[in-house]
């Protein structure tokens, strides 16, 4: 062993402390800085001319405790954990069954199946809401197909704008990743146990039940828990259908934080948010570690058959299931982008009408907006990417040295953070931070603070998965510690890095909550344009802004889906 | 392997010269002279909205530009306004209401106008003798049928709560938009302190309460409801643009409020003259023709010819209301709509 190595062992150098902690209070930074802004408020509110001091300061606190809508909170909470427990009953019930498909079988579209897990990530639910309000809308053209079938069209009852609308939404946009995440387990249950049972008797169904099910119980649990906190944070999609079913917590930071410019409230509401998202975020690592030592156990993916007789009927019906369903949808908006409607008794044409309109019309949007888009959105992907980079050598890099493990762990912790606290209360923490609270600093800072901790997890593993002989030669041909880092590691995990530098894109491109929680209407990113035509009802145009974000984000696609499965 | 590395490395390559390139472009592109930033609401900016001829017009007369920024609906428009952690950097505001007129001057955010034009404006409408708040145009609040749903028309607003309307009727969020504030006027008027009693009767009604006009319109003009909160004028858009009577205002008996739009300068605005000669241009007969057929409202200058379409447009027995709590009312009477059965 070189000099070197052992000297790196002993003691880790300082600047990876120092860019740790950075890190750190980099992520904790809003946090503060919106608490104490809220508290400030809080303190202030109802100020009386002659009450000062600390008992006019503790009787504002208490009033607005008094103030707090107890009711409407809790049927806000009520509402939150209902829609995203069904949300994520049915994603499981649509996911498991292709679950199956993929683990044990071979078919055509199996990785197509696969690689729908990316569709979370990479297209953002605004467009996705716009696909199903044009496909399941009461003139959507589900319904037309329904009247082509013999019903009246006055019958379809569209449910979008429901309860079960919101759930239909992210059951659909949710199911790919209980596709991806169990098949991914699935293939490595040996079927020894399974046949075992049934060579003692049992049927197929108890065979599965005492010999498959209990080992694959962490993965559709963490699977479960993931999609649990997405729909538990939603917020685009219940405030385009929500309005009359309910409000979650999410939406409700939003009305306190927009319309009642009421920040002590906003901060109870994302508090119990929090609270909550913690105990899934406990369920998922306690059920990711269960898993992940199993699959050690097993190792090697099992054997898949080829779909064959019932199997082969099975993956069809499967396969036009999604297609009708969740792939419709979607194709409807690239339909819809080129279709122009009827208008002064003209009628409907195929052309690029729509988009010549948002180039060329009144204030000519599309332009603008893909370019605020590209540089507030790439800024921050840039700034997730750098950070990503820099946390994840770190963190392998003290994990190497096994000093500092305590404050590894710290920032492996702060990488939840993104998934614990509402995105409203980090982009008005940045807001509160930046010099004459500038919006678009905001931005970039919220949606790389929201984006780093994917780029950092993957390229953690990546890291992880190099082969250490490799680095440790590079030490004994008397490379320094942080040469043989940049030229060998860092040089081998280049590809990842680009990988998950256009995954924090996708994310940060797609994403029209810290824009709208901004209300940042005057630089205009295509999700923003895209929600304002949506809510407008203009939806050609908004197709056609709709497939220019899907083009864009929907470079993950190309990706290897190892950066899909970390994150 | 080297052909993916150089394929990821062509692809961030490419993005960061398109991003470099976009941004140099748009540095180019800044708009050189005058210019003003105008905030409103969605309508106003939408494709069969004023903005693009008004903006038309004033910068070929006056060589100043105009920039639109839409905050949404009006009830966005004055919390976008009132943001305490933002200062508004709007030279003009135009949208407020006469429910909002109230909290509007209290704020201190507008300054007092000196008009040329003032005085072609019906006196009815000048509710800010400050001057400071300017009427640009009006409509009454009415439901609008769609006569074609097989739905009988409701004749009162207690008629909206009959369960024969179950899930038929489309209204706006008070909190976020001006027309939703003015039905909660207008049930205030109505019912005074038992007002809550009602939206909690009506509840049942309601399919859904949109954040804007502009979405509950839409849905309505989709199909999903018989029943929409507009105005009474709304029946001559149909009428100008699809030559059809199909979609009528209703006549309730407990009369109709009016909202009257407003529009004023920022007294933190750089450009204080020229936004004045806007404003002045907006309620001058020339800007004021546009209004008619593009809001769907009577423009508030007296001395405007109205088109044709608005043959089909309700004048209703006035009702005045105002708002007893701008501050609580919008949120009570939401939370009496949402998540409810």
């Amino acid at each position: 062993m070189s000099a070197n190595l052992a000297k790196w062992r002993r003691t880790p150098p300082l600047i990876l402390y120092v860019g740790l902690i950075a890190i750190l209070v980099l992520s904790l930074a809003p946090l503060i800085a919106f608490v104490r802004v809220a508290a400030a408020h809080a303190l202030d509110a109802g100020a009386v001319a002659g009450e000062q001091g600390f008992n006019a300061a503790f009787a504002n606190l208490m009033r607005f405790f008094a103030s707090i809508p107890g009711s409407v909170v809790l049927k806000s909470l009520r509402f939150t954990i209902l829609q995203s427990a069904a949300s994520t009953a049915l994603a499981l019930a649509i996911g498991l069954p292709g679950a199956w498909l993929a683990a044990r079988f071979d078919f055509r579209g199996r990785r197509i199946l696969l690689a729908l897990a990316a569709i979370p990530f990479c297209f953002p639910p605004i467009l996705v809401i716009l696909a199903f309000i044009l496909y399941y809308g009461k003139e959507g053209m589900l319904s037309q197909l329904y009247a082509l079938v013999g019903g009246r069209p006055h019958e379809y009852q569209g449910m979008l704008y429901s309860f079960w609308g919101i759930v239909l939404v992210h059951a659909f946009y949710n199911f790919p990743i209980a596709v991806h995440q169990v098949s991914a387990h699935w293939m490595r249950i040996p079927s020894s146990q399974a046949e075992a049972a049934r060579t003692l008797g049992a049927g197929r169904f108890r065979a599965f039940l005492a010999g498959v099910l209990p080992q694959l119980l962490p993965s559709v649990a963490q699977a479960a828990g993931l999609i649990f906190l997405y729909c538990f944070f939603s917020f685009t999609t219940v405030l385009v259908f929500g309005g009359r079913a309910g409000t979650t917590l999410e939406v409700q930071i939003y009305q306190a934080l927009r319309y009642q410019s009421n920040l002590p409230l906003s901060t109870v509401y994302s508090a119990i948010e929090t609270l909550f998202a913690f105990a899934g975020i406990y369920v998922i690592t306690r059920k990711s570690d269960a898993r992940k030592s199993q699959m050690a156990d097993y190792g090697r993916i099992q054997r898949r058959a080829r779909a064959a007789g019932a199997e082969k009927l099975a993956v069809l019906a499967y396969e036009i299931f999604i297609a009708i369903f969740f792939l419709g949808p979607l194709a409807a908006i690239v339909v819809e982008a080129f279709r122009v409607p009827a208008s002064f008794g003209g009628a409907t044409k195929f052309g690029l009408g729509n988009f010549s309109r948002l180039l060329g019309g009144f204030q000519a949007p599309l332009i603008p907006a893909l370019i605020s888009t590209l540089k507030l959105s790439g800024l921050a992907a840039l700034l997730a990417t750098f950070f990503g980079v820099a946390a994840s050598a770190s963190i392998y890099s003290l994990e190497k040295s096994g000093r500092g493990v305590a404050l590894a762990r710290a920032i492996e912790t702060s990488q939840w953070l993104p998934l614990a606290v509402s995105p409203a209360i980090m982009a008005y923490g940045w807001l509160f931070l930046s010099s004459n609270h500038t919006t678009s600093y905001a931005l970039v800072a919220a949606q790389a603070a929201i984006a780093w901790p994917f780029v950092s997890r993957s390229l953690h593993a990546a890291l992880r998965a190099l082969n250490p002989k490799v680095r440790e030669a590079a030490r004994t041909l008397g490379a320094t510690p942080l040469k043989s880092f940049v030229s060998v590691e860092l040089r081998m995990i280049g590809p990842s890095i680009a990988a998950s530098a256009a995954f924090a894109f996708s994310i940060t491109a797609g994403d029209a909550n810290v824009p709208l929680m901004l209300g940042m209407n005057e630089h205009e990113t295509l999700p923003l344009l895209l929600y304002r035509l949506t809510s407008a009802y203009r939806f050609n145009e908004a197709c056609a802004a709709g497939l220019v974000l899907g083009l864009m984000t929907g470079i993950v696609f190309l990706l290897k889906e190892k950066v899909i499965d970390v994150a | 392997m080297m052909r993916t590395k150089y394929f990821i490395a062509t692809i961030l390559l490419c993005g960061a010269f398109i991003a470099v390139g976009g941004s140099a472009w748009a540095q180019a592109n800044q708009p050189g002279g005058p210019e003003l930033t105008v905030w409103t609401y969605d309508s106003f900016i939408s494709e069969w909205g004023p903005a693009a001829q008004i903006a038309e017009a004033f910068t070929k007369t006056y060589g100043i530009k105009l920039r639109f920024v839409s905050k949404g609906d009006g009830g966005a428009l004055l919390s976008s306004l009132m943001d305490p952690t933002k200062m508004p950097n709007a030279d003009v505001v135009i949208g407020l209401d006469n429910n909002q007129l109230e909290k509007a001057l209290a704020s201190g955010l507008f300054t007092p106008l000196k008009l040329k034009n003032i005085g072609q404006i019906q006196k009815n409408l000048l509710i800010d003798p400050s001057n400071r708040l300017i009427p640009f145009d009006y409509g009454q609040f009415a439901f609008i049928w769609d006569s074609q749903s097989g739905i009988e028309p409701p004749a009162s607003l207690e008629d909206l709560t009959n369960p024969k309307y179950r899930k038929k009727i489309i209204i706006m969020d008070p909190r976020t938009s001006t027309p939703g504030l003015g039905f909660l006027a207008w049930t205030e008027a109505v019912y005074g302190n038992g007002w809550e009693g009602y939206w909690k009767r009506l509840a049942p009604s309601v399919l859904a309460m949109t954040p804007s006009w502009d979405t509950g319109y839409g849905l309505f003009t989709k199909g999903e409801a018989p029943l929409v909160l507009s105005y009474s004028t709304s029946p001559a858009y149909h009428k100008a643009y699809e030559n059809t009577e199909r979609y009528k205002s209703l006549q309730f008996k407990e009369g109709h409020p009016a909202q009257i739009e407003l529009a004023g300068v920022l007294a933190t605005s750089r450009n204080r003259e020229s936004a004045q000669k806007f404003i002045d241009f907006l309620i001058s007969s020339e800007c004021q023709a546009f209004l008619p057929e593009t809001q769907w409202m009577f423009p508030a200058n007296a001395a405007t010819k109205l088109p044709p379409s608005f043959a089909v447009a309700g004048r209703y027995p006035a009702l005045s209301g105002t708002i007893q709590d701008l501050d609580r009312d919008p949120s009570e009477a939401a939370n009496l709509i949402v998540g409810t059965p």
